[in-house]
């Protein structure tokens, strides 16, 4: 008779919260087909395949270069508008579809859930493992076209990449875990969101510099959870200097919005099956 | 030896009422202002109440009982997929479960991308589906479509492909729904053989939840029965089911009592105690209830075998029914089933077309005769019925 002492498992009702990292390591293969399915099942009967991946971001930096280069140059002091621009629009795209695909990937992944166990961080965690392949693709290309363009990557630059990359990912894991819970609970966020994206994009710093005068906008302007992240990023590609308060408070939004999104999901995770 | 499973005064409590709503809009909440500080205002309602039980290592368990008896619920809650709200569950060994089979089928996907995704979501390693992927294939039959999507496939094929890739867990423990349901009665078979293969041959410890008797019968040692949420009866399978469709029985002709005619009590003389041996005869005891007086009235009984396949057919016609019980007893001189679990359906006809009444599955008996050695051989096809066969003559 087949018995396993080493698999014990208790099933009770629950009572304390834990991030139960552990049983995310061991099922870190299933992070791996997750994110392997979404990849292969995302580009299935298109032409041009991953070249979406610069399609969006070229076709908004056209429209926004025609439009607001002349106007904005002026106050660039580093770099160049269209650069500013491609920059920002590339590094938005990672936080803008992290954001979206993990809180839409509870609902779409909702039979799954209905029907089978594992850690439900998982299918966040995926959603944002592919929006960081994208996004991998893009910044290979951006790195090799700013060295090749001599573009100011200086020493410092590939730890200032990564430090941004990481901001960024734990900022939008925070709240595309946190809509992605409130999604299952209130299908109101899925008409919210398009809305909410277009918000960040516009308060933040990706299309323009926000020069305020006001201490109340240059606090709300650091708080934005992109714009911390977004200057360490830009820094990455100028010799413009690291402003300490800025990644300071973008680090500590960040940080506050990856636990604050991982509590509320570990939360409610528990009655997503009832829910979906 | 330590029970495998060990279930502690389980219960689970579903809020009805305004949350049991699939989901909520704000605009509900909005929409409706008496409720906006009153949101708990519901009504706890008992899915589960209090079911303990053990299952010992091995051992091959149905769970019985009528929809909205709480089998499924029981079942999700094994499964992890949502928590109880009191009690507890000991599980030692892996799980695996199939709540339906091809979850995470994905229709753009390749069936071989398939068997890899839904391997992994079973709980397989990537090199365990590596190392399993040609048995996979055999055992599915859809060799030559593995690199077309699986939404070219017939719902048939996918079912194939999804059941080949369960087949082949490996958990200590393996919980099933229903998931034999669908697909054709031949494959049901292969499915059906694959599990008594899991559970008998190869010690591992399965449950079943399932309204097919005749699964249960054949494939479960013992049963969980459930009614209303409480666990009524853990027991032999055979006993319990035998208790379970005498039950339906006397609950189904309370529905129907207004009725002129109806069934009160159909038996199978007499199966428990095993005389239904391979050889004898048996018979059938029906008493049928009228109101008033009736001519020619027709019986009709038919009997399943464990794959729902209808095995045989017989119409008696009653020439005269008397006001208040009457007694129809069949005998059959000899028995031509294969051993294996069998049920019944009737129907009461007031001629060969207008249906008074009709009951499936009333009753589940089985017959003990020992399938011919012969037949046994691997793989073969066991048929439907024993022929019996009078003279043999080699020349």
């Amino acid at each position: 008779m087949l018995q396993n002492e080493n698999f014990e498992t208790e099933i009770k009702p629950i009572t304390h919260f834990s991030f139960n990292i552990k049983e995310l390591w061991q099922n870190r293969e299933l992070i791996y087909f997750f994110v392997w399915r979404d990849f292969k099942v995302k580009y299935k009967q298109t032409i041009i395949g991953v070249l979406w991946v610069f399609i969006q971001p070229m076709t908004l930096l056209l429209v926004f270069y025609l439009a607001l280069s002349k106007s904005i140059q002026p106050n660039l002091h580093y770099m160049s508008y269209g650069y500013y621009v491609l920059t920002g629009l590339i590094f938005w795209q990672l936080f803008s579809t992290a954001i979206n695909q993990a809180a839409e990937s509870m609902v779409t992944n909702a039979n799954i859930i209905k029907k089978i166990y594992f850690p439900r961080l998982i299918i966040p965690i995926a959603a944002i493992g592919n929006a960081l392949i994208d996004f991998s693709i893009m910044t290979i290309a951006l790195v090799i076209g700013s060295f090749i363009f001599d573009n100011h990557i200086h020493s410092l630059s590939f730890l200032y990449i990564i430090g941004a990359t990481i901001l960024t990912v734990m900022a939008s894991f925070g709240i595309g875990t946190l809509l992605a819970a409130l999604n299952l609970k209130y299908r109101d966020v899925r008409y919210a969101l398009p809305f909410l994206i277009q918000i960040l994009l516009f308060s933040s710093t990706v299309l323009y510099p926000l020069e305020f005068q006001d201490s109340t906008l240059i606090l709300l302007k650091n708080l934005h959870p992109l714009n911390g992240a977004l200057h360490l990023w830009r820094c990455a590609f100028s010799n413009e200097p690291l402003n300490n308060l800025t990644l300071l408070l973008g680090i500590l939004n960040n940080l506050f919005l990856f636990f604050l999104g991982i509590y509320y999901f570990r939360k409610t995770e528990a009655y997503f099956a009832d829910l979906a | 030896m330590k029970p495998i499973i060990e279930v502690r005064n389980l219960s689970k409590i579903y809020q009805i009422g305004a949350k049991s709503e699939r989901y909520l809009s704000l605009r509900d909440r909005l929409s409706s202002p008496t409720q906006w500080f009153s949101s708990n205002k519901t009504e706890p309602f008992y899915a589960l109440k209090d079911v303990s039980f053990d299952i010992m290592p091995g051992e091959t368990v149905g769970i019985i009982g009528r929809n909205g008896a709480g089998k499924s619920t029981l079942l999700k809650i094994l499964s992890r997929i949502t928590p109880p709200t009191s009690g507890s569950i000991k599980l030692r060994g892996r799980v695996a479960s199939l709540l339906e089979v091809g979850t995470g089928f994905h229709p753009e996907l390749t069936g071989r991308e398939n068997i890899f995704f839904n391997g992994a979501i079973l709980g397989m390693r990537k090199s365990e589906i590596n190392r399993k992927f040609d048995e996979i294939i055999d055992f599915s039959g859809v060799e030559q479509f593995l690199d077309t999507p699986l939404k070219q496939y017939s719902s048939g094929m996918q079912l194939r492909l999804a059941f080949a890739v369960a087949a082949h867990l490996e958990p200590e423990i393996l919980l099933i729904d229903e998931v034999l349901a669908v697909g054709d009665a031949e494959f049901q078979k292969k499915c059906l053989g694959k599990m008594e293969d899991i559970s008998k041959g190869q010690g591992r410890t399965v449950v079943v939840v399932s309204h097919d008797m005749g699964m249960v019968g054949r494939l479960c040692d013992v049963a969980v029965w459930i009614q209303n949420g409480r666990n009524v009866k853990f027991g032999k399978s055979l006993e319990l089911l035998n208790e379970y469709v005498n039950q339906s029985v006397s609950n189904y002709y309370h529905k129907i009592k207004d009725s002129s005619i109806f069934l009160k009590y159909l038996s199978i003389h007499d199966f428990y105690n095993s005389s239904l041996d391979d050889y004898g005869g048996y018979k059938l005891v029906v008493k049928i209830i009228s109101k008033r007086p009736q001519k020619d009235i027709y019986f009709a009984f038919g009997i399943q075998n464990p794959f729902n396949q209808r095995v045989a057919l017989e119409i008696v016609k009653l020439k005269f029914l008397k006001s208040g019980e009457n007694l129809l007893e069949i005998t059959f001189s000899e028995n031509n089933l294969l051993g294996g679990i069998y049920s019944i359906d009737y129907s009461i006809l007031n001629n060969l077309k207008e249906v008074i009444d009709i009951g499936y599955n009333i009753l589940s008996f089985k017959i003990f005769g020992p399938v011919n050695e012969l037949i046994l051989i691997e793989g073969a096809d066991q048929g439907i019925i024993k022929l019996r066969i009078k003279e043999i003559r080699c020349s």
